[in-house]
C-alpha cells in the first residue's frame, strides 16, 4: 500500500541466483510425481493384502458365524463372530462391490485394520454386491 | 494530495476486505446457522478482493523483481501442493483447495510487499486484521444478548457451560480472538491518546475475557504463548524482559483459575416428568457391534463403561489416541502423503473419545497431507518466521520492533493452536487467513529494521 513514490526497500532486490534457485527447486518437484504414486500404490498393496487375509479367515460370506451387519452411506458391512469376539471379524464392502475395509477385533485392545476408505480406487478384492446386500437383509430381517 | 489520496483509498478497501475475510470465514463456521450457507459463499469473494486489492497494491510499488527467501519457499510449497493432485486419493479436491490456499498466500505475499520496510504500513493493515478480530468478538456479544441460546453450550457431566460466541462451537471463534490478543496488546502499547488506550484495554480484556469464558484451553495457552512473546520482545533491557514475562505468566495463571470456576453436572438431567405410559416390555436385544468411529478405545463387548471423563486442563479431549492412529496411517505414505486438501479423507476417526473428522493437529493433518515433503516446507516456512523474530529482537528501539514484535505474537499463537486444532494450510477455516496475514507482516515489519548498537563500555 506504498504510493508510486515509495522507494523499494534495498532488500527487496533479490539477486538473479534465487530466481534460478526457486525454478529449479519447483521444477524438481515434478520428480517427486512417480515417487508419490509409488508410494500410492505400495501402501494400497499392503492394505489389499491385509483385506485379503481378513477375507480368508471369514471364509464364505454367509457363513454361520455371520453375527450382524452394518448399511451406511457408502458401504454396507458384514460382522462376524471369531474366537469368543462377537464381533471380530468384519468386512465393508462399497457400492462397486470393491472390498474397502476389513478389522479384525480379536485383540480387542487393538484391533487389526486395513482400510481403503480414502481410496477406493486402488481396492483390489471384489465381491458380489448383490450377494452382500442380500445378506444384509437377511440379518436386518432376523434382527426385527 | 489525489496520489496521497489513491493510497488511502486502496489501503482503507485492503483493511475493509481483511475484515470482511475473517468475518465471512467465522460466520462460515458460526453459530447463527441461518447464516452459514451465504458465508459460506461470501468468503470466497472476500478473499478474492483482498488478493486483488493487496496485488494492486503490491503492484503500485512497482518493483521490477519478486523479493526474496520467503516468496521462494511459498512458491516451493504451492508448487508440490499443486503437483501432489498426481498422487492425491482426491485430485480435484487437492486441487480447488490447493488454490484457495494459493489465492490466500498470494493476498498475504502482496501484502508483505506493498508494505516491506514500512512499519506504520504494516500496522495500518494489521489494523484491519484486528478490527475483523474486534468485530468477531462484538459479535459474539450481540449473539449472547440477542441470541442467547446460540452463543452458550450448555453444561454437561463432563463439561462446564461454556461461551462460543460468534463460533460455531466453544474453540471455533475463539482461535480468531487468540490471534488478536497480541495485537490488541500492541495497539495498547502503541496508542497515544486516552481514548485510543481504553478502547484497546477494553478490547483486549474482550478477547481474553471472551477465551476464559468459552473454556477453549488450547485458545487460552496460544493466547498467552503470543502474548508472552510480544512481551519479551518489545521490552528492552534483561530485567524488562523478565519483568514483561513474569506479568503475562501471571495474567495466565489468573485466566487459568477463571476458567476453572464453571463446574460441569454433578450428574445427567433427569426428565421432569415421568413418561404417561409405562414403557414397553424390553425385546430380545441382539448386540450391535460398536460404531465405527468408536472402535478403538472401548471396553471389550460386555464390559460396561462407567468411568466419569471430566474434561481437565491438561486433558486432550481423546486426541492423543487420534494423533498416534493419524501418525500411523500417515507413515503408510510418509513421504509425500495422501494429496493436499485430503485431511479429512486420509485420517478415519475410529476412536471411542474423539469427535472429529480431523485430527485437530495441523501438524499431523500436514504429514497426512504432504508427508514429510510438505512438513520440511513448513519447516522453512518457520525458520523465516523466527529470523523475522531474531531481528526485531535484537533491532534497535523504534516503531518497527513493536510491530514485528505483534506480528511475531500472532503468529506464535497461531502455531501453537495448530498443535490443537487442523487449521493451518486449510484457506476455508475461520482463523487461516489471520494467522498467514501477520505471518507475511512479520516479515514485512522485520525488513529494514536495524541492529541494535552494543552498548559500550
Amino acid at each position: 500500500m506504498a504510493s508510486e513514490t515509495t522507494p523499494l526497500h534495498p532488500e527487496l532486490r533479490v539477486d538473479r541466483r534465487l530466481l534460478v534457485g526457486v525454478t529449479a527447486a519447483a521444477l524438481a518437484l515434478l520428480v517427486l510425481i512417480p515417487i508419490g504414486r509409488w508410494e500410492a500404490g505400495r501402501r494400497a498393496a499392503e492394505e489389499n493384502e491385509g483385506m485379503r487375509a481378513i477375507l480368508a479367515e471369514v471364509g464364505p460370506l454367509d457363513s454361520p458365524t455371520l453375527q450382524t451387519y452394518r448399511h451406511l452411506v457408502g458401504f454396507d458391512c458384514l460382522v462376524y463372530t471369531r474366537d469368543g469376539h462377537p464381533f471380530g471379524l468384519e468386512i465393508c464392502v462399497d457400492h462397486q462391490g470393491r472390498l474397502i475395509e476389513a478389522i479384525d477385533r480379536r485383540n480387542p485392545a487393538d484391533p487389526t485394520i486395513w482400510s481403503l476408505r480414502d481410496d477406493p480406487g486402488r481396492a483390489e478384492v471384489r465381491l458380489d454386491r448383490a450377494r452382500v446386500l442380500e445378506l444384509v437383509r437377511r440379518e436386518k430381517a432376523e434382527e426385527q | 494530495v489525489r496520489a496521497v489520496g489513491r493510497r488511502l483509498s486502496l489501503e482503507r478497501a485492503t483493511q475493509l476486505a481483511i475484515v470482511a475475510t475473517i468475518l465471512t470465514a467465522v460466520l462460515s463456521a458460526g453459530a447463527i446457522v441461518e447464516w452459514l450457507t451465504v458465508a459460506r459463499v461470501l468468503r470466497w469473494p472476500a478473499l478474492a478482493m483482498l488478493a486483488a486489492l493487496a496485488l494492486a497494491a503490491a503492484i503500485r510499488r512497482r518493483a521490477s523483481r519478486p523479493p526474496l527467501d520467503l516468496f521462494a519457499v511459498v512458491t516451493v510449497l504451492l508448487v508440490l501442493i499443486g503437483v501432489s493432485a498426481a498422487w492425491s486419493v482426491a485430485p480435484a479436491t487437492t486441487l480447488g483447495r490447493g488454490v484457495a490456499l494459493g489465492v490466500l498466500l498470494v493476498a498475504c505475499g502482496a501484502l508483505a510487499f506493498a508494505t516491506a520496510g514500512r512499519p506504520d504500513a504494516v500496522w495500518r493493515t494489521l489494523q484491519g486484521a484486528l478490527a475483523g478480530v474486534a468485530l468477531v468478538a462484538i459479535g459474539g456479544i450481540l449473539v449472547l444478548i440477542f441470541r442467547h441460546d446460540r452463543a452458550v453450550v450448555d453444561a454437561t457431566i463432563v463439561s462446564p457451560r461454556r461461551y462460543q460466541g460468534l463460533g460455531g462451537g466453544p474453540n471455533t471463534a475463539m482461535m480468531v480472538l487468540a490471534i488478536g490478543v497480541p495485537l490488541a496488546a500492541h495497539a495498547l502499547v502503541a496508542a497515544r491518546r486516552p481514548l485510543a488506550r481504553a478502547a484497546a484495554a477494553g478490547l483486549l480484556l474482550l478477547l481474553v475475557g471472551s477465551i476464559v469464558a468459552s473454556g477453549s484451553r488450547g485458545a487460552l495457552v496460544a493466547a498467552f504463548a503470543g502474548l508472552f512473546l510480544y512481551a519479551v520482545v518489545v521490552a528492552r533491557g534483561t530485567r524488562r524482559r523478565l519483568a514483561a514475562g513474569a506479568v503475562v505468566v501471571v495474567l495466565f495463571g489468573i485466566s487459568v483459575a477463571l476458567s476453572a470456576v464453571p463446574d460441569p453436572l454433578a450428574a445427567a438431567p433427569v426428565p421432569a416428568a415421568a413418561p404417561a405410559t409405562p414403557p414397553a416390555p424390553p425385546k430380545l436385544v441382539v448386540p450391535r457391534p460398536p460404531r465405527l468411529q468408536d472402535d478403538i478405545g472401548l471396553p471389550p463387548p460386555g464390559v460396561g463403561d462407567t468411568a466419569k471423563r471430566e474434561r481437565t486442563l491438561l486433558g486432550s479431549s481423546g486426541r492423543a489416541e487420534a494423533w498416534e492412529g493419524a501418525v500411523r496411517e500417515g507413515a503408510q505414505r510418509p513421504l509425500l502423503g495422501y494429496g493436499f486438501g485430503t485431511e479429512n479423507l486420509a485420517f478415519v476417526d475410529r476412536y471411542a473419545y474423539f469427535n472429529s473428522n480431523y485430527p485437530e493437529n495441523s501438524y499431523i493433518g500436514l504429514f497426512l497431507q504432504l508427508g514429510l515433503a510438505g512438513i520440511g516446507a513448513f519447516v522453512a516456512i518457520v525458520v523465516i518466521a523466527a529470523r523475522s523474530l531474531a531481528r526485531a529482537a535484537r533491532a534497535a528501539p523504534g516503531p518497527g520492533v513493536g510491530v514485528a514484535a505483534a506480528c511475531a505474537g500472532a503468529v506464535t499463537t497461531g502455531m501453537v493452536l495448530g498443535a490443537s486444532q487442523s487449521y493451518l494450510v486449510a484457506a476455508g477455516n475461520n482463523a487461516t487467513a489471520t494467522v498467514w496475514i501477520c505471518f507475511f507482516l512479520l516479515w514485512a515489519a522485520a525488513i529494514g529494521l536495524r541492529r541494535e548498537a552494543p552498548a559500550s563500555a
